[in-house]
């Protein structure tokens, strides 16, 4: 899987960790089977101490070192975990920027940011809570043979037997009960995060049309199916809990029973007989970590597959040297045979639309709904790239651009602007961070709010909330309007930029903006007709068909025009 | 740890009265099984004793082993079990609070935060107190008993060990103030991280159109790597704590095996109390040494809890609370008296001093520029702003008045619908959910959406996506209109109903709203003044006040906003311009 590629940097952190996990182990099974030696040869009243000099150093050894050891371990692995996440995460950000907002929303927000956070935080376990116990069940088997062996190799082999049944039952008995539940986990608390997320972006809209009742129920229905996921798991975690105890003393106690006949027909020394009831002792708590390593394999799979896939979806710019020098005069933006598709199930949103927007002209595009003229916004910006044909700016593709340089050229006033959680001034300043105030408020003027910012205690430094919630819709779309102006781009697009305001505004606004765009091109998306004198040129789009375009005086006259019109003077 | 747990969950109490029971258990079960093992060992050893001499020592033995399996396992599912239900309990009362409270009552941590809250954070106090807790509770229980089992069988062993304890409980609260400390700070950058990845998510398209949005990549680096050095720090504390208590343990180990060693070649101790110190001793330090690794997991989980109950509690209570009903079925009249709405960090009051009476089922326009406080004039009737003044419906005063069912009488149309992920089909029934197919129909066709419905591939079983991401502006506005078409109420609110509609919608919703009106009550906001040639009263904000009052027919004579309004258009002696400002010139 790709994500394994980003250890690389520190794969000998890997190795030494795992290394410092296995020596741990061995350390613990020293010391118990030192201690226990140590006792057992002081009870036959050895004449003088000298003779126990050799355990005793070696138990005052093994017990430093099982306790140095441990620290390193665990420092090394959570180390080496952390920077891993650190550069999953930073990896699938950049796996992400590329996508549209559409795309980013086709996922659900709650889901990615599952990915980002729970999932990743799943795949913590995947070498502290895996790898490692798998590596010390596996070499510590061959070390416990290596002591054994020092004491009666039968029993030894018997031992190794036992291990390794034990270490079957618990990796094997925890997969096959509790990965189906675990997975669940990791999939149910994306459902969770996007439900909630929904609760708390519409919480307006929630008890507007009073349905708190019926979105708590549905979270509620998650929460509970999470419940009996976690239910299964811990009947399983408690079962096994209970066999880890069985398997760690009733594995020593079936051995005890063994070594008494051995004792007994003189194939083991009875010195050594408290020696092998710690050993198995110590030698079980090898396969103990088995358990909760296989129990939560589940996530762990699950997790890994929802990370690389995002970190495999595909890339979208075109292979190939992209182009990042900037126009050097207003660019031209062309369509050509540009044709999109779009969705699931996918449908046809652009059909071969050919059309130029010549420098420093301003066009206006008018269309019914659903027409095609924001995605042609988003086209134009290279926010989507066409399915079929190109869209060029000053002579290159879209698919040609670097995405950043292609961007300098266009200021856009989207549909639905998005507002940060943050001051007016920093939502501002991301369109030029260098701005001084004075330009700010002039931009802000500009876009008729120089009174709304004149009666703000903090001024510019007043924090506009969560997605601008502090704003009425029509102080959000011209704060919109300031940055997109506060940006020096020459193509200047704008979505219906007026929605919200009132006539009076409207108009001033408009007036005011194109009176300054003489230099820049601009594309004006609009509803109303009112306003046409304004610019230009016109342009019809229809169900995704650029039906015609040409002088607004000669498209008024347009059927499709007319018949928009002819509505308005319907009696009523 | 957060005293308010215990209080306000049943199941957390529950838990540790649980747990405390079987660790005990675990506790005296342990040393019996210390003392039966030696006694085996020593006999077969020394005393080279076979099998039938050791038989009821072994099956003994294997009895109290078994015990402990099933007491361990059974803790271990009742810890789990009982921090489960704990989850679904706060997670529950946390999320119903977020909705009864304003966001700005909530001091407003970002979305982002209180989503990451809600869902980890809450998770976080389930392993605290599936993992940590039980720890803390066999800490507290199992050292006690098996330092009784040792002072027992041999005492010098017991004071031995007991040199070392005072060191414990010192280290640990050294170690607990410096993690604490830590691991706020670290709970603070996750929560802060995670907030501002869901605006990330969602405001892409604003960073990229503003060539900021690579530059992130590098952010979310940088606070990854904030993220893992803050860690790093809290672990290498907690580590440490690790390291010395385990040091502490191995080192009275290897003391009190070398003492007892010595004693025993002296002969002044047996080699069975010798063996049972030996099995003992680390089972006095295991619960410490745990407790240690574990409590870097339990910190995070005490540090949501407590973060979830501050926000919980340092709320005001909701505006509104009453019990009245008004008879139905409705409109009923509607009064605004002396209405003044602040917000914070604004100097002027969104509305200041507004007196407004609607007769029932009239149908009242509110006309003015923006930012004049029309929304919030609507969004009053919601009871979820604070106000000042008097808000009457049918003479019952707001604050009296049952919401739940004051809001299920009210269809809206918002400023900013929202919809959720989902089928237009769900969309609707979400509002409705016994509504008939034909129902669906009728609002469809009646917000103009059935021939675009019709057009989908899979007509209104098209997924629409998070937000409605899949449709256009105007569709989605439509897919707005047919809901509240479709609920039914008597008061029906449109804010900028024909927003993003393309004017032959917008005409023919003209229709379809005043089919609606019939027996209702309806309150519009609209900057096209088509949408409220039909109201019986017009109400004019300015700044927050009213600036005029009337019939259209009236304000339209009056010189005043509503009539410069109306003259924006004329100048340029538009005809078609000025029909589409006001149809019934
Ligand atoms: N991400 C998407 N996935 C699928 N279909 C989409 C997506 N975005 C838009 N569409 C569809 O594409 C069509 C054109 O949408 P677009 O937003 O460009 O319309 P528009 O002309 O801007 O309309 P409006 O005037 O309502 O804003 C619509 O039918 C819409 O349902
Ligand atoms: N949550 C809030 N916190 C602070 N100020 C707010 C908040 N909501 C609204 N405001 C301010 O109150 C004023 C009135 O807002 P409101 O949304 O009622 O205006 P509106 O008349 O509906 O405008 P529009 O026609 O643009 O929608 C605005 O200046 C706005 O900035
Ligand atoms: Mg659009």
């Amino acid at each position: 899987m790709r994500f394994f590629k980003l250890t690389q940097a520190y794969r000998s952190l890997v190795i030494a960790a795992l290394i410092l996990g296995v020596l741990t182990a061995a350390m613990n099974l020293g010391l118990q089977s030192t201690s226990s030696y140590l006792i057992a040869k002081a009870a036959q009243h050895p004449s003088t101490i000298l003779l126990l000099w050799v355990p005793i150093v070696a138990v005052r050894f093994f017990a430093t070192a099982r306790a140095g050891l441990r620290y390193l371990d665990r420092y090394v692995g959570h180390d080496v975990t952390l920077r891993w996440i650190r550069d999953l995460k930073t990896a699938l950000y950049q796996a992400l920027e590329p996508l549209s907002t559409a795309e980013l929303k086709a996922h659900h927000s709650g889901d990615l940011l599952t990915r980002l956070g729970s999932d990743l935080e799943s795949l913590q376990n995947l070498l502290v809570g895996f790898a490692e116990p798998l590596a010390v069940a596996m070499l510590g088997l061959g070390l416990v043979f290596l002591v054994g062996l020092l004491l009666n190799p039968w029993l030894a082999g018997l031992l190794i037997l036992m291990l390794l049944l034990a270490g079957l039952v618990m990796s094997g008995g925890n997969w096959h009960l509790a990965h189906l539940a675990s997975r669940q986990l990791v999939t149910l608390r994306a459902q969770l995060t996007a439900r909630v997320v929904e609760l708390i972006h519409g919480r307006t809209e929630i008890l507007a049309l009073n349905v708190a009742d019926t979105v708590h129920r549905d979270i509620d229905q998650v929460e509970a199916q999470l419940d009996a996921a976690k239910r299964r798991l811990s009947r399983v975690s408690g079962v096994f809990t209970g066999v880890t105890v069985l398997i760690t003393w009733g594995g020593m106690w079936l051995l005890l029973a063994v070594g008494i006949r051995a004792v007994h027909t003189g194939h083991l020394r009875p010195l050594l007989f408290p020696v092998l009831a710690m050993i198995a002792l110590a030698s079980f708590e090898l396969v103990g970590g088995l358990g909760p390593a296989f129990r939560d394999a589940g996530s762990l799979t699950e997790a890994g597959r929802r990370v690389s896939e995002l970190l495999a979806s595909a890339p979208h710019q075109a292979p190939g040297p992209q182009r990042t020098a900037r126009a050097t005069s207003v660019p031209a933006v062309q369509f050509d045979r540009v044709s999109l598709v779009m969705g699931t199930p996918s449908q046809k949103i652009l059909h071969d639309v050919t059309w130029e927007l010549p420098p420093r002209r301003h066009v206006a595009l008018v269309g019914p709904n659903g027409a095609g003229k924001s995605t042609l916004v988003q086209l134009t910006a290279g926010l989507l790239l066409p399915t079929d044909g190109a869209v060029r700016i000053d002579g290159t593709a879209t698919t040609q651009w670097d995405p950043e340089a292609l961007r300098q050229h266009i200021a856009v006033v989207p549909q639905f602007p998005y507002v940060f959680h943050a001051t007016l001034r920093q939502n501002l300043c991301l369109a030029d961070p260098q701005a001084t105030d004075a330009m700010l408020t002039q931009a802000l003027q500009d876009a008729g709010l120089g009174s709304w910012l004149e009666q703000l205690s903090q001024g510019l430094d007043t924090p506009l909330g969560e997605r601008g919630t502090s704003l009425s819709g029509g102080e959000m779309k011209r704060v919109a309007l300031a940055r997109a102006l506060l940006k020096d781009a020459p193509v200047l697009v704008l979505d219906e930029p007026t929605e919200g305001l009132d006539p009076v505004s409207e108009r001033a606004v408009l007036a005011r903006l194109f009176s300054r765009a003489r230099s820049r091109t601009v594309l004006w998306i609009t509803h109303s007709l009112a306003n046409l004198d304004l610019v230009d040129e016109m342009a019809v789009l229809d169900q995704g068909r650029l039906v015609d375009q040409g002088p607004v005086g000669r498209l008024r006259t347009h059927p499709l025009v007319q018949q928009l019109m002819r509505y308005q003077t319907l009696p009523s | 740890m957060d005293s308010r747990l215990w209080r306000k969950v049943s199941a957390a109490k529950r838990l540790t009265v649980g747990l405390g029971l079987a660790s005990t258990l675990n506790g005296m079960f342990l040393v019996g099984q210390a003392w039966t093992l030696a006694r085996l060992v020593s006999a077969v050893y020394l005393h080279h004793a076979f099998w039938a001499g050791v038989a009821s020592d072994a099956w003994a033995l294997l009895a109290l082993i078994v015990a402990r399996a099933a007491i361990l396992g059974a803790s271990e599912k009742w810890a789990l079990d009982h921090a489960a239900a704990v989850e679904s309990h706060l997670r529950r009362e946390f999320l119903q609070a977020l909705t009864r409270h304003h966001p700005g009552a909530l001091n407003s941590p970002e979305s982002g935060e209180l989503l990451h809250l809600a869902v980890q954070g809450i998770e976080d106090l389930e392993v605290f107190l599936a993992r940590y807790f039980p720890q803390v509770i066999v800490t507290a229980t199992v050292p006690a008993i098996v330092w009784l089992g040792l002072m027992v069988r041999d005492w010098v062993s017991g004071l031995l060990v007991l040199l070392t304890l005072p060191l414990i409980p010192v280290f640990m609260v050294l170690i607990g103030q410096q993690a604490d400390k830590a691991s706020k700070r670290q709970v603070a950058v996750l929560n802060r991280m995670s907030g501002h990845f869901l605006e990330v998510i969602h405001g892409l398209d604003t960073l990229k159109l503003f060539g900021q949005s690579r530059r992130e990549a590098t952010a979310v680096r940088r606070q990854s790597e904030e993220f893992r050095r803050t860690t790093m720090k809290t672990l290498r504390i907690a580590f440490l704590s690790g390291l010395v208590l385990e040091l502490i343990a191995s080192l009275s180990m290897a003391f009190v095996a070398v003492a007892i060693g010595l004693r025993l070649i002296h002969g002044l101790i047996s080699f069975q109390s010798a063996f049972m110190v030996l099995v003992l001793v680390p089972e006095f330090y295991l619960p410490w040494r745990q407790l240690g690794a574990k409590f870097h997991d339990g910190l995070k989980g005490a540090q949501a809890a407590s973060m979830l109950f501050d926000l919980m509690e340092g709320q005001p209570a909701p505006a509104s609370g009453g019990q009245a009903r008004l008879p139905a079925p409705g409109p009923w009249p509607l009064a605004w008296r002396d209405l003044t709405v602040r917000y914070a960090g604004r100097e002027r009051p969104a509305l200041s001093r507004v007196t407004l009476a609607l007769g029932a089922g009239q149908h009242l326009a509110i006309v003015g520029p923006s930012g004049s406080g029309k929304s919030t004039l609507l969004q009053t009737l919601l009871g979820d702003l604070p106000y000042d003044g008097d808000i009457l419906i049918g003479g019952v005063n707001l604050k009296d008045l049952d919401l739940t069912w004051w809001r299920s009488q009210m269809a809206w149309v918002t400023q900013r619908p929202y919809f959720f992920a989902g089928t237009i089909r769900e969309n609707l029934q979400r509002v409705a959910p016994d509504a008939s197919p034909d129902a669906m129909e009728w609002a469809l066709r009646e917000a103009g959406a059935w021939e675009l419905v019709q057009r989908f591939p899979r007509g209104w079983d098209t997924p629409i996506g998070q937000e409605g991401y899949a449709l256009s502006g105007g569709q989605r506005q439509r897919l707005a209109l047919a809901r509240a078409f479709l609920m039914n109420r008597p008061v029906v609110i449109f804010d900028e109903p024909s927003q993003n509609l393309d004017l032959a919608t917008e005409s023919a919703l003209m229709e379809a709203m005043a089919r609606l009106r019939q027996g209702r009550t309806t309150l519009t906001i609209a900057h096209r003044l088509a949408t409220v040639a039909h109201a019986d009263l017009v109400v004019v904000l300015d700044h927050g006040e009213v600036a005029q009052v009337g019939t259209p027919a009236d304000l339209r004579r009056q010189p005043g906003l509503y009539r410069t309004l109306l003259d924006a258009y004329a100048p340029r002696g538009d005809e078609d311009a000025l029909l589409q400002a006001d149809p019934s010139v």
